[in-house]
């Protein structure tokens, strides 16, 4: 219940932190002064638009900077990174219609106005930085959008956003407009603005410096299943404290990853010496893990997610999607000494040389009354459906669900769920790629 | 999501290039007023280069004493006039009676929020109806209502820099007149509908100008 207040409250944080800058613009001046006549309403609409995408761009920079109460207030990281993804469209949009209106509002004067409107000139600088950021943005949000460029090339690319933010800042410090005479909105947005950009400052230290690092060393690497490996490792430090179903990010100090994190879920139990991630070769990096060097240092930053907090009670049904099945491993696990709570695992795979984990997971659901485990093969039954699952488990309609596999199957199934009653609340799910 | 962004940048470009391609298209037409062109024709000396420009930001200085065009420059601003006193014989002829001579003694009279009157490179512009609006607000243009000579104070924004491209061109939009030309009274009394544009301007432009 905690949590979902914690959730509701970020949002609520959300919203109100975009509105205020235009409750404060509406009462700088008489309403009725702002939308008389075409000009006016251009102009305010403009300013209106660039009000709240310069708040929800501020507000997409904190939430990259994986702030762990944010995430606590979001579930987990990947929802964080949706709305990351998701309010930050809605800040490009924005954005975008800002100089737009205003170009509209020149409109109305001549079409010369309009058009010298929009080219950068030396003696508007303040504007002209505008401009500047804005086709920062558009280039940078090209490449994400249009491009499917390597993901470390995008990453380091999608980081420069900060400085197209950093110049937006200076527009809206520098501007002559409303934001350079009401004190009130100069102050919410430029200490906003400096906000995200310390939240950016800290994500930087983090990521290149030792903040929040957790240093441990591979000790084997072995296959469990067809081009499934499990990587072990043991902390040179203190090691980092997890739970069950969360995941961290590993950056394997070997040049041959070049610098890159990825995320992967623990298939350990807290309790165990060891750490041990799996991962299945699906590109370029993960087939590289498998030749991994035992005495490979490896930095850990995390835990990260929510996957599999849920409140105990009933019996849970859980499917996971071929390497999909890693946060349950460690689930599974820790329902050996949870009576409180019951889970039904489905994990769908091509064949059995693909399922990792299979006799582990079948000697868990021996020894544990609590936990069922189904193993689905689809290369001889074809792709899981809910119809399936309500044949094993019964009813579905109040039952909870955690997903982690393909997208694909994840959307498909949640679909199916959803027309069998389940109400979207309780399906939870978990992508293994993070983008 | 994506969709939403192709969309709006579909049409952020669709704006941008229609907005570049009619400001070219028209820049002629819009470079002079229509207003200019009919007074233009017999300016003192000292303002031709800056009619097709109205608002170059030099000071062609329009100082304080007058220029050779009108030889009587004092009689103008009479408080009363008990005759026509407002048609000096250099100028234009006012189609109709009612003409009103752009000496500083007028535009001395408008120096207030509701009816300002600027001297700018050599040209008067009525602002009051865009005042308001005025980003930088409306206390920082007042000083100038009515004063011989606001030129520096609009090409340094008041000693800040400059303004934009586009907030000169909107200037051009109050334009009654070069000084000292005799315009009729109906362009001094509505002085911003001489474009196609909305009538009430109380325009904002927000954009780093004024």
């Amino acid at each position: 219940m905690a949590k979902r207040a914690l959730s509701r409250l970020v949002w609520l944080a959300i919203v109100a932190l975009s509105l205020a800058p235009v409750l404060v613009w509406l009462l700088i001046q008489p309403l009725s002064t702002r939308f008389d006549g075409a000009f006016r309403i251009f102009t305010s609409f403009g300013q209106l638009v660039s009000l709240v995408g310069f708040v929800l761009m501020a507000t997409v920079i904190i939430l990259a900077a994986r702030l762990r109460l944010v995430e606590r207030g979001m579930r987990g990281l990947n929802h964080v990174f949706i709305n990351h993804h998701r309010l930050g469209v809605i800040a490009f949009i924005l954005l975008l219609a800002h100089p737009i209106f205003l170009a509209f509002s020149y409109l109305t004067f001549s079409t010369n106005a309009a058009a010298l409107f929009l080219v950068p000139s030396l003696t508007a600088w303040p504007q002209a930085l505008g401009t500047l950021a804005l086709l920062l943005m558009v280039v940078l949000l090209g490449i994400t959008f249009y491009l499917s460029w390597r993901y470390e090339a995008w990453k380091f690319s999608h980081r420069f956003l900060a400085l197209a933010f950093l110049i937006a800042f200076f527009h809206v410090a520098f501007i002559s407009s409303d934001v350079s005479r009401s004190l009130a909105l100069r102050f919410y947005l430029l200490s906003l603005g400096a906000l995200a950009l310390i939240a950016y400052g800290y994500r930087l230290l983090v990521e290149f410096g030792h903040w929040g690092k957790y240093y441990y060393v591979v000790t084997g690497v072995r296959e469990v299943a067809t081009k499934i490996w499990e990587i072990s490792l043991m902390p040179l430090a203190q090691p980092l404290a997890y739970q069950a179903g969360q995941f961290a990010f590993f950056d394997f100090t070997d040049p041959v990853f070049s610098g890159e994190n990825h995320p992967f879920s623990f298939v350990s139990l807290p309790g165990e010496a060891e750490v041990k991630i799996a991962t299945k070769a699906l590109g370029d990096y993960t087939e590289k893990l498998a030749g991994l060097k035992v005495g490979t240092t490896v930095r850990l930053e995390g835990p990260y997610g929510a996957f599999g907090e849920s409140p105990a009670g009933q019996a849970e049904i859980w499917v996971a999607g071929g390497i999909g099945i890693t946060p349950f491993v460690g689930l599974a696990k820790s329902l050996l000494g949870d009576s409180q709570r019951k889970a039904e695992l489905f994990y769908s795979v091509r064949n059995e040389g693909e399922a990792a984990y299979l006799d582990d997971l079948a000697t868990l659901a021996k020894n544990a009354p609590n936990f069922k485990f189904i193993p689905y093969f689809s290369d001889k039954s074809g792709l899981l459906t809910a119809n399936q699952i309500e044949a094993v488990s019964g009813p579905l309609a109040d039952r909870c669900f955690y997903l982690c596999g393909p997208a694909p199957m994840m959307r498909s199934l949640k679909e199916q769920l959803l027309v069998k009653g389940v109400s979207a609340s309780k399906i939870k799910t978990e992508q293994f790629k993070l983008d | 999501m994506r969709n939403y962004v192709s969309i709006s940048l579909f049409v952020f470009w669709a704006m941008v290039v229609a907005i570049m391609t009619a400001g070219l298209v028209f820049y002629d037409r819009d470079k002079t007023p229509p207003l200019l062109a009919v007074s233009s024709s017999d300016i003192a000396s000292t303002s031709s280069s800056i009619v097709s420009k109205p608002v170059a930001k030099v000071v062609i200085s329009p100082s304080p004493k007058p220029k050779p065009a009108s030889p009587k420059p004092a009689a103008t601003f009479a408080p009363a006039p008990p005759v026509p006193v407002v048609t000096p014989p250099v100028t234009n002829p006012p189609p109709t009676g009612g003409g009103v001579t752009l000496t500083l003694a007028e535009v001395a009279k408008h120096n207030n929020r509701n009816d300002c009157w600027l001297v700018i490179g050599g040209n008067v512009y009525s602002v009051a109806s865009y005042l308001s609006a005025h980003p930088g607000g409306v206390s920082i243009v007042l000083p100038y209502c009515g004063q011989p000579d606001a030129s520096q104070a609009f090409a340094t924004r008041g000693g800040t820099g400059a303004h934009s491209p586009s907030a000169q061109a909107m200037l051009a939009n109050y334009l009654i007149g070069p000084l000292n030309q005799t315009v009729s009274a109906g362009q001094v009394t509505a002085p911003q509908t001489n474009q196609p544009a909305p009538p009430a301007f109380s325009g904002d432009d927000d954009e780093g100008d004024d």
